[in-house]
This record gives C-alpha cells, sequence and structure tokens, in this order.
C-alpha cells in the first residue's frame, strides 16, 4: 500500500533528481549574465534599435522553470532570447525587422564572430569557451492586431504581449502585413501556465525569504514547483524512452496538457500520477481546415486557433506514440515506487532514467539523510524502527567504523 | 566513568520501544534482543540482533537477509567488524561515544537503522554516504606488514 510516508520519501528522492536535472549553478549565471550583456548591446542609448525601444527577455522552458540539461554531455544547450522592437515603424517588413536586429549584432565584433548563419527564424550566437553554450535571439514585434484577434476568446492578461515574429522562408516575408506575419505569444504563455499554479506567488516568497532576497529579486524562472519538477521528470523519461526520434512527443504538448491537468498537487509523485492520468482527457478534437477533416486538437491556451498537436493529422505515429509514452511512463513511476528497498527503487528507476542521473541521485539523497542526523533532525519511532523528523528517541552523532566501501 | 546501566533497564526500554519483540537476559550478565524493523518507508525490513556478554562489550549483528546483498562489484559490506557475520560498526570505540551506561533504545539502535538506509544506498551505488572513519580490520594489517617485510 503506498501511505503518505512512502510518497513522501519518494518526493524527496525525486527532487534529488529533478537537481541533477538542473542546470547547474554556473552555466545559469553565465547564461544570465551572457543574455543580458546582448540585451545591453541591443538596447544601448544612440544604437540603430534605440528609436525601436527594443524589449529583451528569455522565453520557453528557461522562462517556464522548465529546462533540463541535454541527455548527452557533448549536446549542447539553448536559450531563447526575444527582442521585441516595440516601436518599429508602421511599414517594416518581415525583413526588415529580422535584419535590423541582425545588423545591431554584427556592429559588435565579437557578436559578428560568434554568429552562425542565418536561420529562418532567429539569429544564433555560438559561445565559444567549451561550454556547448547557443542563443537563439528571437527578432520580434508587438501584434498590432492583438485586441480584435483575441479580446473575445482569452483573458487580457494572456494576450497583451502577443508578439509577430519573422520567417524569411514564408512568402510574406516582405509584407508589412502584420496580418500575415507569424504569431507568437511567449509572455502570454508563460502567464498562463503560472495561472496554473496557485502556490506559485507563495514559492516565490518562500524562495525570497530562504536567500534574504526582495521578492522583487526573484524572477519568475527560479520557482520550482512540483508542476515544474513533474514536466522536467516527465521530458526526460520521453528523451530516453525516444532519444532522437523526431515522431517523439514534443515538449510545449507535455507541458501544456501537463498544466492543464494538474490539480495543485504538493508532492512531485502525487503530481506525475494525476497529470499522466488525465493529461490525456485535455486533447480536443476540432475540425481543421486545412485538413477538411476533424483532428485532434491541443489547443495554444493563449491562441485557441493554434494546435501544437497539428503535425499529429499528417504524422499519425506521433499520436501513437504520445499515447505509448503516457502508459509506460506511468508504469514506470508506478512500478519504482513499489520497490522495496532504496537499491531496488534505484535499479527501477535507472531503466528509465538513466543509470548517471539516478545514481548520482541517490548519493545526494544519501547525503542529505546524513545531514539531517548531522543536525539532530533525525529520529526513530518506536516499534518499526523508522527513521524520519518525527519518532521517539533522536539518532545521537556517531560515527561509523571500518572500511567505507567494503 | 559512567556507571553501567544495568540489563533490567536495558530489558525494560527495549519491551517498551518494541514491543512483542524478543528478549532474552541472563541476570545482570549476559543480554540477547532480536527484532524486525523497517528503517525507512520504502526500505526493506531487517532482522537486528543485539548479543551484550558483561566485560565483553555488546555486538549488533543482522541477522536476516543473511547474506546482505552487496554492491556490484564489492565483496564486502561497508563499515561491518565482518561480512560473512554481518557485525555492524556503529561508533567509534574509544569508550566516550558508546559505553555500557547508555541505554541501546537511544544509541545502538537508531544506529543501525541509520546503517541499514545507508546501506541499501550503497547497494545501489557503491557508495557509502553515512560517515564515518575507516579501520583496517586486524586481517588487512596484518597483510600490510607482510607486504613490508617482503619488500
Amino acid at each position: 500500500m503506498i501511505t503518505e510516508a512512502i510518497k513522501n520519501q519518494f518526493n524527496d528522492i525525486l527532487q534529488h533528481f529533478t537537481q541533477t536535472l538542473d542546470l547547474t549553478d554556473t552555466q545559469i549565471n553565465d547564461a544570465v549574465s551572457r543574455y543580458e550583456a546582448v540585451g545591453k548591446w541591443l538596447q544601448k542609448e544612440g544604437s540603430p534599435l534605440t528609436s525601436y525601444a527594443p524589449e529583451i527577455f528569455p522565453q520557453g522552458s528557461f522562462l517556464l522553470g522548465t529546462m533540463i540539461k541535454p541527455l548527452k554531455e557533448h549536446e549542447t544547450y539553448d536559450i531563447d532570447l526575444v527582442c521585441n522592437l516595440t516601436k518599429s515603424p508602421e511599414a517594416f517588413t518581415q525583413e526588415n525587422v529580422k535584419k535590423s536586429v541582425g545588423n545591431r549584432l554584427k556592429d559588435n565584433d565579437d557578436y559578428k564572430r560568434m554568429l552562425l548563419p542565418e536561420n529562418q527564424f532567429c539569429w544564433t550566437l555560438k559561445y565559444s569557451d567549451g561550454s556547448k553554450f547557443l542563443m537563439d535571439i528571437i527578432p520580434a514585434i508587438p501584434d498590432s492586431l492583438r485586441q480584435k484577434l483575441y479580446e473575445n476568446l482569452v483573458d487580457i492578461s494572456l494576450w497583451k504581449n502577443a508578439l509577430r515574429t519573422t520567417d524569411n522562408e514564408s512568402d510574406n516575408y516582405h509584407s508589412f502585413d502584420h496580418s500575415k506575419w507569424p504569431k507568437a505569444n511567449p509572455i502570454g504563455y508563460a502567464e498562463w501556465f503560472k495561472q496554473q499554479i496557485k502556490t506559485f506567488e507563495n514559492q516565490r516568497r518562500i524562495l525570497a525569504e530562504s536567500k534574504q532576497l526582495p521578492i522583487e529579486e526573484v524572477p519568475d524562472w527560479r520557482i520550482k514547483t512540483p508542476l515544474q519538477r513533474a514536466i522536467q521528470i516527465l521530458k526526460r523519461h520521453r528523451d530516453i524512452m525516444f532519444e532522437e526520434d523526431d515522431n517523439k512527443p514534443v515538449s510545449i504538448i507535455i507541458t501544456t496538457l501537463a498544466a492543464r491537468a494538474y490539480d495543485q498537487e504538493n508532492n512531485i509523485y502525487d503530481a506525475l500520477i494525476n497529470v499522466l492520468d488525465n493529461m490525456a482527457s485535455h486533447i480536443k478534437e476540432k475540425y481543421c481546415e486545412k485538413h477538411q477533416k476533424v483532428i485532434r486538437w491541443v489547443e495554444n491556451p493563449v491562441n485557441p486557433e493554434e494546435n501544437f498537436a497539428d503535425m499529429w493529422a499528417e504524422y499519425p505515429i506521433r499520436e501513437t506514440n504520445f499515447h505509448k509514452w503516457l502508459t509506460k511512463a506511468k508504469e514506470d513511476i508506478t512500478r519504482a515506487i513499489q520497490e522495496t528497498g532504496l537499491n531496488k527503487i534505484q535499479e527501477s528507476l535507472e531503466e528509465s532514467f538513466g543509470k548517471k542521473d539516478i545514481t548520482k541521485t541517490f548519493a545526494t539523497y544519501g547525503d542529505s539523510l546524513l545531514k539531517q542526523r548531522e543536525s539532530g533532525n533525525m529520529k526513530m519511532a518506536a516499534g518499526t524502527g523508522l527513521l524520519s523528523t518525527t519518532g521517539r528517541t533522536t539518532v545521537k552523532q556517531h560515527q561509523n567504523f571500518g572500511k567505507k566501501n567494503g | 566513568m559512567a556507571k553501567r546501566a544495568s540489563l533490567i533497564l536495558q530489558e525494560g526500554t527495549l519491551k517498551s520501544y518494541f514491543p512483542g519483540c524478543s528478549v532474552n537476559r541472563k541476570g545482570e550478565n549476559e543480554i540477547t534482543w532480536v527484532h524486525t524493523i523497517t528503517p525507512s518507508p520504502l526500505s526493506g525490513s531487517y532482522t537486528l540482533k543485539i548479543h551484550y556478554v558483561k566485560n565483553k562489550g555488546a555486538n549488533v549483528y543482522v541477522v536476516n537477509p543473511k547474506p546482505l546483498l552487496l554492491a556490484s562489484g564489492k565483496t564486502k559490506l561497508p563499515h561491518v567488524y565482518s561480512t560473512p557475520e554481518q557485525k555492524l560498526c556503529l561508533y567509534f570505540p574509544d569508550g566516550k561515544e558508546w559505553n555500557t551506561s547508555m541505554l541501546y533504545v537511544q544509541t545502538l539502535i537508531p544506529w543501525a537503522c541509520e546503517w541499514l538506509v545507508h546501506y541499501e544506498i550503497w547497494a545501489g551505488t557503491g557508495n557509502w554516504r553515512g560517515g564515518g572513519i575507516e579501520h583496517e580490520t586486524k586481517a588487512e594489517k596484518q597483510e600490510e606488514k607482510q607486504t613490508e617485510i617482503n619488500k
């Protein structure tokens, strides 16, 4: 039987696991100082972009707090940065927007050197210090049509930051008719995501207190709630199950459905099981003009016309894979918690999440137990001998003696 | 030097903490306690035995499972006086960390439970994270001496 005590211990272990999935503090600090530097350059007084009043902000999984380090050591990790030209001229075409940002980057000798060949949607800087870090800079403008398009569909908090971006392979690349530019709304999506987590602001307060910072200095992306931790775990499970397969479940679908299914669980294990049980029920069906039939629909919560599962109609294997993945993820997690003995649980989790990260997880979990006892917080219960923060007697300080590793 | 706790007191506290446990006391000369515990919610169950003989000290054993599973690639258990006997090393034997004035229920038994949780982590990772000091067994000391002599 899965008791609260079992779930709580499993939750502790899963917390340690997600910490192995996080970028290191160094990687995060590097990413932040780098995008702040790029932002500073793009926004510098007197630069060609100044009159367009650029706004710079990160987007994607970094902003949502769901980013995980790459599966393989040699892989790169990317941060997406949006460069929003809030006061660009009305006559600007997609090309004007794209090029003005690109040109400003090239004005800087370092960035010019680091720029990769122009991408369809963005400019990419490659940082060559061996850190395998790429920064994608996405030029954008505010969507001048956003009120009309969205005010009857979603709340203003979700549409007010809607953007248009550029696509240099589109027929409309030379058009200044915004209605023909690609739509994007990373801030709106992040806002929606936060709204799915009732304890989000409370978590910010707790983090601020623990780091002795004012609340305003704790950015959204530092906050980690059980939903975010669950999504990190689910993404890693997907990575291991599908590796490089093009038809693997995509992160935006996992993230959106998980956030819809989340029911304020406090415990990562509960969040995982509930989300895995209920994600599929949030997949809708809608008639699609393009395909001339009813297809599966994973609605973009800030743009109901956008279907994240758009590709499923063209590649039905992707829908099959999604459901296969849901089933296996649930099986794997349920099996692990039902094992007896931490070593057996470790073995079970290694199969689905990889030996290296899971071994590290249990090692750091062991460290935390030692710390708990050393700080006088480990107690033993009568009867079962169960160790926890409550119990009849405190485990006194002592030193195990004898050969460490056998 | 603190006064030795009477075995009557040890028996009393053992029975109070672990109703239904097996305690066998021979006056003030010898006591044996056996009981099955589960050191953490996700852990297995282990049968511990404490055997104290007057002037010979108290020994703590894991009697079940026997043998305890070893970590991959290892041939011995960590922090034990003897792997075949599964006799646990729970404290630095300087008389200060533990002596006969202390109650088993407040010292040896909680330490044994803690040892078991770290044992499970060691069995999976090959790494002991429970702290402590290394010591050589008599046999290892002899081996080293022999190597020195043979140089």
